[in-house]
């Protein structure tokens, strides 16, 4: 039939118009770079300290603590300091981490033999719609091509679907760029705190203009997911509510802890809100309105692994 | 329901599949449903206003034909037709402006009055259909067109869905007898519509989405920006308007050819006219013909006697209104006037200009009329987008002033992605290259099948690409 | 009907300034360049002078093509 016909010549022509204009964009190169990246606002190049991380991550090792969650992960836990009480633990964070992204991260790298705790941090931004970001972070530079395939279909997007056909054609290419601030075992630190300016500019922008954060129901249904992998893997579950700073807009915060406490609570997982830890300076210990620099890290980190050890989730070792 | 949603995809696909296994005499009736249901989208409260508007417009005419040797009677249904449709547009669409200005007003006088402007939420496309109505009315008034006696087929008249949130505004010429005509399945009408819808969705998530970053960024920082970045955001906005709106329209026609209706053509490459006149013949078609022959041609001819003034008198009230169709601002009725005032002058030239395009050599005077016709446009959709009057002026002002800085245009072009803006400028250059040729042989089906199905395959491969996907309104589900 | 034909050719070609302009019952502005809304009135008015009839705005708006102006000739000037 001349229809069916016509439908099959289409399908085709979309099928090899498509891969042409991928290969086409992934051999036009601009400074070195694929042409791909100049299409997108959200296609980022291919690097940093997500391709870095999950290269290094060992997964036939068993780690202590595995971290994961967004910057406020890879920022906040320093495997540095957890390493010095001679705990061997790993940072999956990364920027933008949506909930349901790490959900897959999980999937696909964690199990009991290669992890005994692993620890969430969790805060509002990760449950939000928004999540392209960090998919298209992820699809180009985890590690597994598999895991980049199953978080690019999951997203239902057209974009990340274009990513992972990108990877597929990239494979073997090298990583463009190498991110400063790295140090290593998933994390990434600043040493610089809060200019005085920017100070004022948080006070008269950010914390009165009480941006609404509207939690994702999605978002919500796969916290609960990572909750049951993480039940059925055999591996403990801490979510963790890190330090922010007095800059920050915490007129959400208690409606967001009472939002994710109901799953929290029917599964008996462990919760720590550190969100307004004492000893923390928000002038010295933060370089922004929600991430500490170095010096905030090892005071929180301290803190937390006094409370870990406290409840039991790790053992106090001998040598220390 | 955005055409270019999920939602709407799940819609159609339903609708489309009900069409095909019911009988054909009754296939209006899915429509009518489906019609209503979209409409009902949104927001189901002003359902019942487009209910109210079809069975007093479908009530009206069916008077105004049992009167047709009564003059004074006959009229009296007109007027019931027309009040009842420039009210709730009046009210949904004005009050507020009037409100806002009554209050105005009455600060001047005296600071103890205290009108508070309303607040009323404009029921979607309801310019369009209650213009359409109207136009129905007037069709039976004039004795152009029997009135509709069956009141589904009036109602559908009134709501099809693929045009009541923007348009085309139907004559019921055009569409009674398609809607009287059982129309049945047909592989062309699909093909055709498949061509029309993709195409639409091109321009309207690569072109018209992509550009209405840009053009917010520079509109939204009049102050900030030197007069050369703002002709840039005035000239992007002009192609953003022009790829949105005709994208919709194309949509719009794509979708109904599923169903056999032929909708009317609203865009003529308006960018290329050579004078103000001819601009309003290729844009906006279905709203400029609509105004011509209902608002334009009855006041030109009500004043007869004045002769060209006549026509001076109806163009200004024709485009102040038109202005004010397009929303309830000042810088809408600015917008007309100088439309108005661009005609004028056409007109009363009219004669001088062909004598001009006789002595000097036709492609220098016509590039010389284009330029002068499209730097006018542009200058004239400065008032369409502005949020408010001073801040048109103040671009104005900033436009004829700084307009030769060139420091600050590529200042602009770093700040919004360097290469990554140059892509999209790319974009728009293949659009405006191509428009011609995609829009011309869809149009006619002036190419061999097999090379419209490839320029298809073609639109969707690029949609996948470089679309923009999120959701952005199209600019005239605001009027 | 003929001579109103030929009459409303000679109206045509004075508003029109062309003396080529051939009419037929199908013909609309469409058909003739400078036939557009503007000059509309003109014709009209020039008409109405010619044959000495007043037409109205109602009238006008019924008129589609040459043809329907030929009727309402007919019909002014026979009623």
């Amino acid at each position: 039939m001349k229809q069916i016909k016509h439908i099959l010549f289409s399908l085709f022509a979309i099928g090899l118009l498509y891969s042409l204009g991928m290969f086409a964009l992934k051999t036009i190169k601009y400074k070195q770079r694929p042409a791909i990246f100049i299409t997108n606002d959200y296609y980022n190049w291919k690097g940093g300290d997500t391709y870095l991380k999950y290269k290094e991550f060992n997964r036939s090792q068993l780690h202590d603590i595995v971290f994961a969650g967004s910057s406020r992960a890879y920022r906040g836990y320093s495997p540095y300091i957890f390493g010095n009480h001679n705990y061997y633990t790993f940072n999956l964070g990364t920027s933008a981490q949506s909930i349901k992204n790490t959900f897959f991260v999980i999937k696909h790298y964690i199990d009991s033999t290669n992890c005994k705790v692993l620890l969430l941090d969790v805060f509002a931004g990760a449950f939000t719609k928004n999540q392209l970001e960090s998919s298209s972070d992820l699809i180009e530079n985890i590690s597994k091509p598999i895991a980049a395939y199953d978080i690019a279909w999951h997203n239902k997007e057209v974009r990340t679907i274009n990513l992972a056909a990108f990877r597929y054609l990239s494979e073997n290419d090298s990583a463009y760029f190498k991110k400063k601030d790295y140090k290593g075992k998933g994390y990434s630190s600043r040493t610089d705190s809060m200019p005085k300016n920017k100070q004022a500019q948080f006070f008269s922008n950010e914390k009165l203009s009480h941006k609404t954060i509207e939690i994702d129901d999605e978002q919500i249904s796969y916290f609960d997911k990572i909750i049951t992998m993480c039940h059925t893997r055999g591996v403990k579950l801490v979510c963790v509510y890190s330090p922010v700073s007095y800059f920050y807009d915490y007129s959400q915060h208690n409606n967001f802890i009472s939002l994710i406490k109901k799953n929290i609570e029917v599964n008996d997982v462990i919760f720590y809100d550190f969100s307004k830890l004492e000893n923390l300076s928000s002038a010295y210990h933060f370089y922004d309105d929600s991430h500490l620099n170095e010096a905030g890290v090892s005071i929180f980190n301290e803190e937390l692994i006094k409370q870990l050890q406290t409840d039991n989730l790790i053992k106090i070792n001998a040598t220390n | 329901m955005l055409f270019n949603s999920l939602d709407f995809f799940k819609f159609f696909s339903v609708v489309f599949l009900f069409w095909l296994v019911t009988p054909s005499r009754l296939k209006w009736a899915i429509l009518l449903a489906a019609s209503l249901f979209f409409y009902a989208w949104e927001k189901p409260i002003y359902l019942g206003l487009l209910i109210t508007t079809i069975l007093v417009t479908y009530y009206s005419a069916l008077k105004m034909d049992e009167f047709k040797k009564q003059m004074s009677k006959k009229r009296l249904f007109l007027y019931l037709g027309l009040l009842f449709n420039l009210g709730i547009l009046i009210v949904f669409k004005y009050l507020g402006f009037f409100t806002d200005i009554a209050s105005q007003i009455a600060g001047l006088f005296s600071s103890t009055i205290n009108i508070e402007p309303l607040k009323i939420i404009l029921p979607i496309g309801i310019s369009f259909y209650t213009f359409q109505s109207i136009g129905y009315s007037l069709d039976v008034y004039y004795g152009l067109r029997k009135p509709e006696k069956q009141l589904g087929y009036f109602a559908l008249f009134v709501s099809f869905f693929p045009q009541i949130l923007s348009g085309p505004i139907g004559r019921s010429s055009e569409l009674f007898p398609q809607i009287h005509q059982n129309q049945n399945f047909s592989w062309d009408n699909i093909g055709y519509g498949i061509q029309r819808f993709t195409w639409g969705l091109f321009k309207k998530i690569v072109i018209a989405d992509r550009l209405d970053v840009y053009v917010n960024s520079i509109y939204g920082n009049i102050d900030g920006n030197q007069g050369s970045v703002l002709w840039l955001g005035t000239l992007l906005f002009a192609f953003q308007l022009y790829a949105d709106f005709s994208a919709y329209t194309d949509m719009a026609i794509g979708v109904a050819r599923f169903f056999g209706f032929k909708l009317a053509e609203n865009f003529d490459f308006p960018f290329i006219s050579k004078s103000v006149t001819e601009f309003w013949r290729r844009w906006h078609m279905s709203l400029s013909g609509w105004l011509r022959d209902y608002l334009y041609t009855p006041i030109q001819f009500s004043k007869k006697k004045w002769k060209q003034w006549a026509t001076v008198y109806a163009i200004f009230l024709t485009f102040i209104i038109c202005g004010l169709w397009h929303g309830a601002k000042f810088t809408f009725v600015i917008f007309g006037i100088i439309q108005g005032l661009a005609l004028t002058y056409e007109m009363l030239t009219r004669d001088k200009r062909q004598k001009w395009s006789k002595t000097f050599p036709p492609l220098f005077y016509n590039s010389f009329s284009w330029i002068v016709t499209f730097i006018f446009t542009l200058i004239s959709f400065v008032f369409f987008r502005a949020d408010t009057t001073p801040q048109a002026f103040l671009l104005l002002k900033k436009a004829f002033s700084s307009f030769y800085d060139i420091h600050a245009v590529k200042d602009f072009i770093v700040q919004a992605g360097g290469i990554k803006f140059l892509f999209s400028m790319l974009l728009l250059l293949f659009f405006i290259l191509s428009d011609k040729l995609f829009s011309l042989s869809f149009l006619n089906q002036s190419k061999k099948p097999f090379v419209l199905n490839l320029m298809v395959s073609s639109l969707i491969v690029l949609i996948i690409l470089f679309g923009t996907f999120g959701k952005v309104n199209f600019i005239y589900f605001q009027f | 009907m003929e001579k109103y034909h030929k009459q409303l050719t000679q109206v045509f070609r004075n508003v029109f300034q062309n003396n080529a302009i051939e009419i037929t019952r199908s013909t609309t502005a469409a058909d003739i360049d400078q036939w557009d809304s503007i000059t509309h009135l003109d014709l009209i008015t020039a008409t109405e002078e010619s044959f000495s009839i007043e037409i109205t705005g109602f009238d006008v708006m019924g008129l589609k093509n040459v043809g329907d102006l030929l009727d309402l000739i007919t019909r002014k000037l026979e009623d």
